[in-house]
């Protein structure tokens, strides 16, 4: 834990970027099938906005000071990711 | 950026816990400061949004609460770009943020549970933040040991008199 931002722990956020994409696209094609939305549709995909351009945030926040805090900051983007993801599924449910 | 990262890869090992040598020690946003300040630029959004969503949908619902959710908004973007910024005049702008912050979470975490009538609706400091982890209560305290172990006047004279 006690390194700069590697290729590892960036990677790693880049893979929450990746479950969010395909979130992102399963969300299209099961609205395009004719699934509504139990909740507010705009909150829902504010919800997934906000949460897809917070991996990138990070990575930049971290790369400006490669310390071993920045780690933390990467890791801060996948509990994040996840409480927002929770949030996004009470809505559409 | 690929510059400044090989600048930074030569400080790594000093950077941990202090900052490099040679950098002016009048800042907050460097080692675990930055963690805070992406904490705390989550928050601002995350409080920005729904103060925004409460207002615009149902503000005439409890416009008190409303107005409190939107004024920790406020408070949360203030701290975020104050404890980002230099200088010992960020530093003050911090603190006050930070304290009015722990203030907040502290009183309106109390009202929230013995006058339930009077806060019914939900704020990001209603029962110390429970809904955010209690986070929010966590936060300030985080914010205010940090702040003083990066306190200006650390070890210096210059505190006093300058601005």
């Amino acid at each position: 834990m006690k390194k700069a931002p590697n290729d590892v722990t960036i990677l790693s956020v880049a893979a929450v970027e990746l479950a969010l994409v395909v979130y992102l696209v399963g969300s299209i094609v099961r609205v395009i099938a004719g699934e509504p939305i139990a909740g507010e549709a705009w909150e829902f995909w504010g919800y997934l906005a906000t949460a897809m351009l917070l991996p990138p945030a990070a990575v930049y926040w971290s790369i400006l000071e490669r310390t071993r805090w920045s780690n933390f900051v990467l890791a801060a983007v996948g509990v994040t990711a996840l409480v927002m993801a929770a949030r996004m599924n009470q809505i559409w449910y | 950026m690929e510059e400044a990262r090989n600048v930074n890869d030569q400080h790594t090992p000093a950077a941990v816990g202090s900052a490099p040598a040679g950098t002016p020690r009048n800042t907050r946003n460097t080692g675990p400061g930055r963690l805070l300040i992406a904490v705390y630029a989550v928050f601002a959004i995350s409080a920005s949004a729904r103060a925004g969503y409460q207002i615009l949908t149902k503000f005439s619902e409890a416009p008190l609460a409303y107005l409190l959710s939107a004024f920790a908004a406020l408070v949360y973007v203030i701290a975020t770009i104050s404890l980002a910024k230099a200088g010992s005049t960020w530093f003050k702008v911090s603190v006050a943020a930070v304290l009015v912050e722990l203030v907040g979470v502290l009183v309106v975490g109390a009202l929230s549970i013995f006058d339930a009538v009077a806060f019914p609706h939900e704020t990001v400091w209603s029962l110390f933040g429970r809904g955010y982890g209690f986070i929010p209560l966590l936060l300030p305290i985080l914010g205010l040991v940090w702040l003083y172990r990066r306190r200006p006047s650390q070890g210096k004279s210059l505190g006093k008199g300058a601005r």
